[in-house]
């Protein structure tokens, strides 16, 4: 059995997967009372969830998501709605048009990445690479290279990351996500001006078109959307990125496997998303009437659909599903979700990780894991090693 | 049944490729040393693989809601989509393609 009374917020963020296992066994659909949410948390459910907005619809009253992007989103909404606010990003994010613009971009800010990385003979592979390669691959993307710099994105993400999963209300969140969202509006803000009166193909050129009326109309539209991929765009890539490496650099005999065939690196970058979701968690409403697993729920619940659990899940994983094996046989898993929400950046993710992943280990046959520093992972709904340090020489 | 010829020339691998042979809309998809035909319409909401597709691991995925078929068989890895879309035999003829369309 489990008490969920005796769960905390913390033991959730050190390791959330004993957790997760004993509520797939115990109680699947189940209240859980320091997060103040339903956790959805089998396979099965979740996916049912997932493609059923009706009974699980985007909306939720009291959102910390909404609340953290200053709006609601294309995450936040669904049917027409949601389109709208997604339809300006399929320029940037669809997978043909991505193959066609960033790999280039990402294979040269690896390269120096990894120059440096080379000169100083160690590295954390969290802050000296992934997350660096990440958000300015995605600043390149959305088309504010030039406004922002690396530390200034990461800075941007860490905050917008903390408001979005505040969903015990914490103030100093709160404070920490808010001044965020102002910066990052006062810096991004006058490209939607100038876009507005000089269109070009980019991004921010389709997302203020996207909309009709004066400026901070159409701004106030696109920005929760755009602080989304901002904050989604670094979270899957930079921290499934230090999963992977951590994993591959944990397990010499998959390292050396991936490093005779690179035909190997997208199952271990599927299997690294797949073993640790970077993003978690999926929040949703639940209308009256709505009935999961045996459940009824109560009035105004809110639930969240656990990605990284029903990755975990025996019943579609088998006995080894908590072991990051890059052989398993092959399976979609939930980490980009699945249905109306399905992750718009999916394939940019994994064109980065894939790049990422190939260009280290084939810039280092030395690369180890530092031994004076063990790799630990923190986090429930933004989960990923705290560091990956590294020797290279 | 026909087979049509097509070209095969620098094709990205990631991309479902589209072509229109005997009439019908296909798509193309390298995978392992192999090709795939697949007809170009997911069979959830109708998206065409060759605007909002990918192959990912193997597997061609739509970005309209994510669901996943197989490359060889286009049975359904992952909903949404409840049935397969359709495939076609492919053989290489030289430095070119044909495609078994019905």
């Amino acid at each position: 059995m489990i008490d969920l009374d005796a769960v905390t917020v913390d033991e959730l963020e050190r390791d959330p997967y004993p957790v997760y296992a004993a509520l797939r066994e115990h109680a699947p659909v189940a209240y859980m009372p320091c997060l103040d949410v339903w956790m959805v948390t089998r396979w099965a459910d979740v996916e049912a969830a997932c493609i059923d907005p009706v009974a699980f619809p985007a909306h939720v009253e009291h959102s910390p998501t909404d609340r953290a992007l200053g709006g609601v989103s294309m995450m936040t909404t669904d049917g027409e709605p949601a389109k709208q606010r997604r339809r300006p990003f399929d320029p940037t994010l669809r997978p043909r048009n991505v193959e066609a613009l960033m790999p280039g971009v990402v294979e040269r800010l690896c390269a120096g990445r990894l120059d440096a990385i080379a000169a100083a003979g160690r590295a954390d592979l969290v802050a000296d690479y992934f997350e660096p390669v990440s958000v300015v691959s995605l600043a390149h993307a959305m088309g504010i290279a030039d406004l922002v710099d690396a530390p200034t994105l990461v800075r941007w993400f860490a905050g917008l990351a903390a408001g979005v999963s505040n969903y015990e209300d914490d103030p100093a969140k709160t404070a920490h996500c808010d001044a965020v969202g102002r910066e990052l509006e006062a810096t991004v803000g006058p490209r939607f001006a100038e876009r507005l009166a000089a269109p070009t193909d980019d991004l921010i050129s389709h997302l203020v078109a996207a909309t009709a009326g004066p400026l901070e109309d159409r701004v106030a539209f696109a920005m929760p959307s755009f602080k989304l991929v901002l904050l989604g765009g670094l979270q899957e890539p930079a921290h499934g990125g230090a999963t992977i490496a951590a994993c591959l650099l944990a397990d010499p005999d998959q390292c050396a496997a991936v490093r005779r065939d690179p035909d190997l690196v997208p199952a271990a970058v599927e299997e690294g998303l797949r073993w640790t979701a970077p993003i978690g968690n999926l929040l949703r409403g639940v209308p009256p009437g709505t009935v999961l697993g045996g459940v009824s729920f109560p009035v105004d619940a809110r639930a969240i659909l656990v990605v990284s659990s029903a990755n975990r899940d025996r019943e579609v994983w088998g006995p080894t599903a908590d072991l990051f094996d890059i052989r398993r046989p092959r399976h979609a898993h939930l980490s980009f979700a699945t249905g109306p929400h399905y992750c718009i950046g999916h394939h940019f993710a994994r064109v980065q990780l894939r790049i990422a992943i190939a260009a280290l280990l084939e810039r280092f046959p030395r690369l180890r894991l530092d031994p004076a520093h063990e790799v630990v992972f923190r986090g429930h709904e933004y989960r990923s090693p705290t560091a990956v340090r590294v020797l290279v020489d | 049944m026909p087979w049509y010829p097509t070209a095969i020339a620098a094709l990205s691998p990631a991309v479902p490729h589209p072509v229109t042979l005997g009439g019908r809309s296909l798509v193309l998809v390298a995978w392992e040393d192999a090709w795939y035909a697949l007809e170009d319409r997911c069979s959830h909401a109708g998206c065409a693989f060759s605007e909002d597709g990918a192959v990912e691991d193997g597997r061609l995925v739509c970005d309209c809601h994510g669901s996943e078929f197989d490359l060889r068989s286009g049975a359904v890895r992952r909903p949404p989509a409840r049935a397969s879309v359709e495939t076609f035999e492919v053989r290489s003829i030289g430095s070119g393609l044909e495609v078994l369309v019905p």
